[in-house]
């Protein structure tokens, strides 16, 4: 009967050694299951934020951070430039014709007066930007389309609603061509963008990096017409601008416009790069960009790597989730030594009667890898209640505290693995027993 | 004591021992680190902020249609919500306050820009109720006397304005020299290469920088660097700001009562979400509380699998050396020798892994140090931790131990 290697008579027999030692095989499962959904926990949220937003367009997608100085102190030499960009570099650097695409934006609020259906006015998130920012992040559309590089041109008054916006306004349906009155102006829809949540929202890291986009964009062109300053986010001066009116603001050595850029060959990106340091340069006349020149030129990956997502106190955090799971193995492992031990007389009988160590191991590793399923199943439980519990924790994390397939099917390898390697050398060792040792005494 | 004895029957079974020593260690070393940073979470959670948290409300407002002059529309809303019984004070404000953003500037106290003299401080801009609207007390000078306040039209922008508010700890930053007294009438120098001074005319009581909870250097440093501008602005896309403090107990009827009137004054009024500073302390501090609960749990979780681990393999060990026991209880042996055996086995299994475990803490505090803005940690933590699982192994030991005095000296003569 020990040669009969049917899957199925392994499996019944792994089924009995567990019904023999129930207090201890529940142990194991436990500790299994607490283990992988910890680790899990922490895994999920770090996984959600550090994935790859844009894969596609990664090594394509670029940001810049100019150097921009009035002054050179001591000691500030080596300074990390300013993440975002003035309106009058940004403004230059939109006419440079290397990039393929662009786009500058930014998010400020306005007051939805006209709105369709009787809603009364509200007050929501409003985005100036080039079509570019619809291209180069993939936003999808329900319907209609960005507007054209020619109406961004002619400061044309147009539209494109968000997928909540349009739900607000027009209940969901197509409200391509209708006009609506945002702020003291009239704008005629062209699109409508489906959902479109990208995690972490690389292209704006100033205004929550897992929230969703809101409200309606227009071209950014309009922003000297209509006089919207940057009520969103991040604005830092180096200097303290000149006037109260509007253009001193746009002219001001504030950094706070968002502009990312398409480079698609590498030497695009030398002759980008090149393009910013004679920019630097040339500035210099004008008092500006002092000192030695630190601009950068971020792609995607690098660029996530700077905006330190994953902080100390995240790493520690995964430390600790790590260090627990192997607390729990060698306590897994301490148990199925303990078990394996009290099965010397079975296993060197099964020997005395011709069952080879092959056999005998695959037997006891069929029962492992049973004990790291179930655990695994239960951690895949106690992660569910882990995510639901920095759901509560954490406000912010709605979207971060989710599995998906990906999640669980690494949730349930890594514990059948992991107890495997945790149980391989118990189950050897029982294995190396000698046939007659245990048949002599007791 | 039997300690050799003990000690050879380890070594010849060694692997399930070494494995529970590993396991003490870890999590020794773990829950040692685990309430250090918790303990560091609660205190920056428990660091006053300045303000009256409890009684004061922000409502972010806007206007669907507002007039062309904003200022006598605010001043008329100010002087509306400040009649209505049971509030204090109100102040209309540039921002929110502890919400761990905001605007700041740079300052240094000499007119040639300095190398290492420039502070950057928290910036809010209020009119001459502000303090008294905050709940901030006056330490030394004078407040703003209302022509001081500046009421900028909408969406303008205007340079700084001449007087200024600053904390203690600003003033003491700015001026370690001089008497805190004396820093008043004092001048600061905005920004890099700004050479229009700013008067200090008064120095108040601490409030927290935005920054308070960040893991940074630079926040532990300028945790109350904070000032205070006679400035508001009226109108920005983004609306405006009215923060008001109530007597103890009145917030939610008088937000209500607030909110009625505002309706009242201009009925095409837009409310973003009324709040109040308690929530908005609440969610500032979300991310401290969490990491603190978080390891909380796993420390939890981890003590107890530690403690099952051993209980499993107690049993065990009582079950295969029944007949052991059988034999020493029959050669003259005491129950209270066979439970002494099992305990001190324990014990000896404890101590080796309290030794591993705190080098091996000190080695996580370590790295954890380099990685995070944290302090040195203090050593009375180890003791403590070492304490706490000693008397772990000896409550988890317990059970199985007592069971082994129950063999009867009889066994050892069975057959099985």
């Amino acid at each position: 009967m020990f040669t009969d290697s049917k899957i199925a008579y392994d499996l019944q027999l792994a089924l009995n050694s567990i019904k023999k030692t129930p207090v201890l095989s529940a142990l194991m499962v436990a500790a299994v299951g607490i283990g992988i959904g910890a680790c899990m926990t922490i895994i999920t949220i770090f996984y959600l934020m550090t994935v790859n937003p844009n894969p596609d367009n990664s090594e394509q997608l670029f940001t810049y951070a100019l150097h921009n100085r009035l002054t050179v102190r001591e000691g500030q030499e080596d300074d990390e430039p300013r993440l975002l960009s003035t309106y009058r570099d940004a403004l230059y650097i939109l006419e440079s014709d290397i990039p393929t695409e662009q786009s500058i934006h930014y998010q400020s609020w306005a007051v939805y007066r006209n709105a369709a259906g009787g809603v009364n006015p509200f007050w929501d998130l409003f985005r100036l930007a080039t079509p570019g920012f619809f291209s180069l992040f993939d936003v999808p559309f329900l319907y209609g389309e960005a507007w054209s590089q020619e109406q961004e041109d002619n400061k044309a008054m147009v539209m494109v609603l968000t997928w909540d916006m349009n739900n607000k306004l027009f209940g969901g349906e197509n409200s391509v061509g209708e006009r609506i009155e945002v702020g003291d102006d009239f704008y005629e829809i062209v699109g409508v963008m489906d959902k479109f949540k990208p995690l972490p929202k690389y292209f704006e890291f100033d205004y929550g990096l897992f929230q969703e986009i809101e409200g309606a964009l227009v071209p950014f062109s309009l922003t000297p017409t209509i006089e919207l300053m940057k009520n969103s986010g991040s604005r830092s001066c180096i200097a303290t601008p000149e006037g109260d009116d509007f253009q001193s603001y746009l002219d001001a050595e504030c950094h706070w416009l968002h502009h990312w850029v398409r480079l698609p060959t590498a030497e695009k990106r030398e002759a980008f790069h090149e393009m910013l340091n004679n920019y630097s340069l040339e500035q210099r006349r004008f008092g500006r960009f002092q000192g030695p020149f630190n601009n950068r030129l971020y792609n995607l990956t690098e660029w996530l790597e700077r905006l330190e997502i994953v902080d100390g106190t995240m790493t520690m955090l995964i430390g600790v989730a790590l260090m627990f799971l192997i607390v729990c193995l060698l306590n897994t492992n301490a148990l199925l030594f303990a078990k394996f031990t009290g099965r010397s007389a079975e296993v060197s009988l099964k020997r005395a009667l011709g069952c080879s160590k092959k056999r005998l191991l695959k037997q006891h590793l069929i029962e492992i890898g049973l004990v790291g399923l179930v655990g695994g199943a239960l951690g895949l439980l106690l992660a569910l209640v882990g995510l639901a519990g920095i759901k509560i924790l954490l406000t912010n994390f709605d979207d971060l505290a989710h599995l998906n397939t990906d999640l669980v099917i690494i949730a349930i390898a890594a514990s059948i693995v992991s107890t495997l390697v945790a149980g391989l050398y118990p189950a050897w060792r029982t294995c190396q027993i000698a046939p007659a040792k245990y048949l002599k005494s007791q | 004591m039997e300690i050799r004895p003990i000690a050879s029957s380890m070594l010849r079974n060694r692997t399930g021992p070494i494995l529970i020593c590993l396991q003490i260690a870890l999590t020794l070393a773990l829950v040692i680190n685990s309430i250090f940073i918790i303990q560091l979470q609660m205190e920056k959670i428990a660091r006053p902020l300045g303000t009256d948290i409890d009684n004061t409300a922000i409502f972010n407002v806007a206007l669907v249609d507002r007039p062309d002059d904003m200022e006598p529309f605010i001043k008329n809303d100010m002087d509306e919500i400040r009649r209505i019984p049971g509030v204090v004070d109100a102040t209309i404000i540039a921002q929110f306050l502890h919400s761990g953003g905001g605007s700041a500037l740079s300052f240094r106290p000499v007119s040639e820009p300095g190398d290492d003299l420039t502070k950057t401080a928290s910036v809010n801009e209020v009119d001459e109720h502000g303090l008294n609207a905050l709940g901030v007390e006056l330490l030394y000078g004078r407040n703003f006397r209302a022509d001081e306040i500046l009421y900028p039209a909408p969406n303008t922008q205007v340079g700084l304005s001449e007087v200024v508010l600053i904390t203690e700890s600003l003033a003491k930053a700015f001026f370690p020299d001089s008497e805190t007294a004396d820093i008043v009438g004092k001048v600061v120098y905005p920004g890099d290469v700004d050479t229009t001074p700013v008067e200090i005319i008064g120095i108040t009581a601490d409030v927290a920088a935005q920054w308070i909870n960040y893991d940074s250097e630079f926040a532990e440093e300028a945790a109350y660097y904070f000032m205070l501008f006679p400035r508001v602005q009226t109108y920005n896309d983004d609306g405006h700001y009215y923060l008001f403090r109530t007597e103890p107990g009145a917030q939610d009827r008088l937000m209500a009562a607030v909110t009625d009137k505002l309706y009242e004054i201009a009925p095409d009024r837009l409310f973003w979400e009324p709040t109040t500073q308690a929530e908005i302390v609440q969610e500032t501090q979300q991310g401290n509380r969490a990491i603190a609960t978080i390891l909380g749990v796993i420390s939890l979780l981890m003590v107890m699998i530690t403690a099952f681990g051993i209980v499993g393999l107690a049993s065990f060990t009582v079950n295969q050396r029944t007949r052991q026991i059988g034999t020493r209880r029959a050669l003259g042996a005491k129950k209270r020798d066979i439970l002494r055996y099992f305990l001190v086995e324990n014990v000896m299994l404890t101590t080796i892994g309290v030794v591993l475990g705190s080098a091996l803490a000190y080695g996580i505090h370590l790295f954890l140090f380099s990685i995070m803005h944290i302090p040195k940690m203090s050593f009375a933590l180890i003791p403590a931790g070492v304490l706490v699982l000693y008397v772990l192994g000896f409550a988890a030991v317990l059970g199985p131990a007592l069971r082994a005095t129950a063999v009867a000296p009889a066994v050892a003569s069975r057959t099985v």
